[in-house]
């Protein structure tokens, strides 16, 4: 799947996470297929997106890969160790190397804490470093993220809500990740404060050394920040490859959908010829074969039988049994 | 053509504990009929009390309106009255941001719809007594379908829960156009929904309002959105009118230098955004004069003293600010 020399800082394997349908009596009617046969590998130091409308399974993905769910089949390594697989329990020290920024990563903070004590408690929990020492790395830390020292006397409810976002960051990052998986990071802001937002991610990749998964419906914000991008339909990887790539050239029938919906200013208005019609199914009751073709206009009969696999060339890969014709 | 919506010099403000929060600053706005005009600026600009401000929805103990008018299609919307009355979801529909709050949980689409037609929509149908609840169905059933909603008898017996949030927002644009309106105001309509939805929804919503010639304003802080379904668009910051020109030129020729600075803030490939720095200021203690000073670059004392005044050019593109950008941008944004 990775085709420079670096071994990949996460690998993902066939992961699933089914999630059960209760019916009456709590009896198990159905399950929800969130996420299927995802297998991908994240290299160090790159930023991957992973793309996708509401209910593709994007943040299930995430979320499984940081143990908040656990999954139904497959398994995540880092670093070559295992750290996700079926009934697996999580060791704690993994959970400093590997974190997770929510959607308003300040809305996590105590009101009743300073800033320097919800700063000082990851280090607590997960180092025994003396106090004059973690002061020493929330210092460095909050300087960092471009915050005064003297705001860690102040409560969140005193510093402004892009202050408390910068807070919610250098919490993160005082553990000394090397993968941050960010969910929505920029989901509800102003295109200004956006800007500044996505700067300042940039800015701690580059001092910190880390490598970011990029979880975001954004196409835009994903285009202009991620190396590689994967896009997401009903639980499963349509396509994954280098963000260039595969916005001048989506393989996809859904990916052209998807790229084709987002206005580009300056170009034809794309509503007067958009052709996707309807709405993605319910994924408790998915189509069988390729999940996308109840709305793709390309499918045939053979869509429905066979459900494709990731089909790799060039590091660009695609899960539909006909692009190779379509793209000629 | 006279104008269907006259805004002009409207100053409101909310009065709170710590005292007026001057929310909306001499605003100008005009809408021409048949004329989809996007409202354009960041949250807090003020742009969903404008439009609560033209429906007459604004809470009436805590508002002040310190001077202006808002006129629609001649009647004044601010002294409230019978008129006004008559005219709000009659001439004057509203498409709101979250439809699922709009709804009311308990009813099935069906009944809500029709109660909205027995109150305000024209009668078409000729009923023995009143107006004829078949003929209503009819023409509410006929409304579903031309907002593209598959099998519209059954959307009807179904409860708000049962749709997904674009089938809502279909349900919310067919009833905005049952009462068969002269203008729609959506305010954010298409923010909750996915980018494959949202291009159904905007192209749905432009070629009804076109075909029927229903004026529509839009407000959005979403300028992709704005490029695609506007034909003039209209910048506010801090309550203030900022610039409105035609869609091409406020893309390709922006004055403003918020206009400019927002647009510079759009992610693209190959070019980092720049971002405003500094932040909205609050209603409360808005700077003198010009409100975006303190984040302008090119503010100089005068920007201090006195408000520019929103001046129109030969070419329909109006600005408000004494230092406006003139020669055409390097790397416009068309």
């Amino acid at each position: 799947m990775s085709d420079s020399d670096n071994p990949a800082i996460l690998e993902v394997d066939n992961l699933a996470r089914h999630f059960p349908v209760r019916g009456f009596l709590n009896r198990q009617v159905g399950s929800l297929r969130a996420l299927d046969n995802v297998s991908f590998a994240v290299e160090p130091g790159e930023i991957l997106g992973i793309v996708g409308e509401s209910g593709c399974g994007k943040s299930t993905l995430g979320k499984t890969l940081m143990g908040i769910h656990e999954p139904s089949e497959g398994e995540v390594r880092m670093l070559g160790e295992r750290i996700a697989s079926p009934g697996q329990k999580r060791a704690a020290r993994i959970r400093a190397r590997l974190q997770y920024v929510y959607q308003d990563p300040g809305a996590s903070l105590d009101p009743r804490w300073t800033l320097r004590r919800s700063l000082h408690e990851p280090l607590i929990i997960h180092t025994d470093w003396p106090k004059e020492k973690r002061e020493e790395k929330v210092r460095e830390i909050v300087k960092a993220v471009g915050l005064p020292v003297e705001h860690l006397d102040l409560y969140p409810h005193e510093i402004s809500g892009g202050q408390q976002r910068r807070v919610g960051l250098a919490r993160i990052l005082v553990l000394g990740p090397e993968l941050v998986i960010f969910d929505e990071p920029t989901s509800g802001l102003d295109v200004s404060v956006q800007a500044t937002v996505l700067r300042l991610f940039r800015d701690l990749k580059s001092e910190f050394d880390l490598t970011y998964l990029f979880i975001s419906h954004d196409l835009a914000v994903v285009q202009s920040i991620c190396d590689r991008v994967i896009v997401m339909y009903l639980g499963r990887i349509v396509e994954i490859g280098r963000t260039a790539e595969v916005f001048a050239a989506p393989r996809h029938p859904y990916t052209q959908a998807l790229l084709s919906a987002a206005p580009v200013i300056g170009g034809p208005r794309v509503t007067e010829n958009f052709s996707l019609q309807g709405e993605p199914p319910d994924p408790s009751n998915v189509p069988s074969g390729c999940r996308f073709r109840t709305r793709c206009q390309y499918a045939t009969s053979e869509c429905a039988d066979i459900d494709p696999e990731l089909d790799d060339e060039d590091g660009h890969g695609v899960a539909c049994l006909r692009w190779r014709e379509l793209s000629v | 053509m006279s104008n269907l919506l006259d805004i002009q010099a409207l100053s409101l403000g909310f009065r709170t504990e710590k005292g007026i929060a001057k929310v909306l600053d001499r605003i100008d706005i005009s809408v021409k009929p048949g004329e989809i005009v996007g409202l354009v600026g960041e949250s807090g600009c003020g742009k969903s009390t404008l439009a609560r401000a033209i429906l007459g929805t604004l809470p009436e103990g805590q508002t002040e309106i310190n001077s202006g008018h808002i006129r629609l299609d001649g009647v004044d919307m601010l002294s409230g009255g019978k008129a006004a009355e008559h005219l709000r979801g009659r001439v004057v529909t509203f498409v709101p941001q979250d439809p699922f709050a709009s709804f009311n949980p308990l009813f099935r689409i069906g009944t809500q719809i029709q109660d909205l037609m027995r109150f305000k929509a024209p009668r078409d149908g000729a009923g023995s007594f009143g107006r004829s609840r078949k003929a209503d169905e009819a023409s509410a059933i006929a409304m579903l379908d031309a907002v593209q909603l598959p099998q519209p008898k059954a959307i009807l017996a179904k409860y708000p829960h049962q749709l997904s949030g674009g089938q809502r927002q279909r349900v919310m644009i067919a009833m905005a156009l049952l009462p068969q309106p002269r203008m729609i105001i959506a305010d954010e309509p298409t923010t909750a929904l996915d980018v494959t939805v949202q291009a159904q929804i905007l192209g749905l919503l432009r070629r009804l309002a076109v075909e029927r010639g229903v004026s529509v304003l839009f407000t959005t802080h979403d300028l992709g959105a704005a490029w695609e379904i506007c034909d003039r668009i209209v910048v506010m910051y801090a309550g203030q009118t900022a610039e409105i020109a035609p869609r091409e030129q406020f893309f390709g020729d922006p004055r403003h230098p918020y206009t400019r600075m927002l647009l510079d803030s759009l992610p693209s490939p190959g070019r980092d955004p720049v971002g405003i720095p500094g932040g909205v200021p609050s209603p409360l203690k808005a700077p003198d004069g010009c409100r975006f000073n303190p984040r302008c670059p090119r503010a100089t004392d005068i920007c201090h003293e006195s408000r520019p005044a929103l001046t129109t050019g030969s070419d329909g593109h109006a600005v408000a600010c004494h230092h406006p950008w003139l020669a055409k941008a390097e790397g416009a944004h068309v």
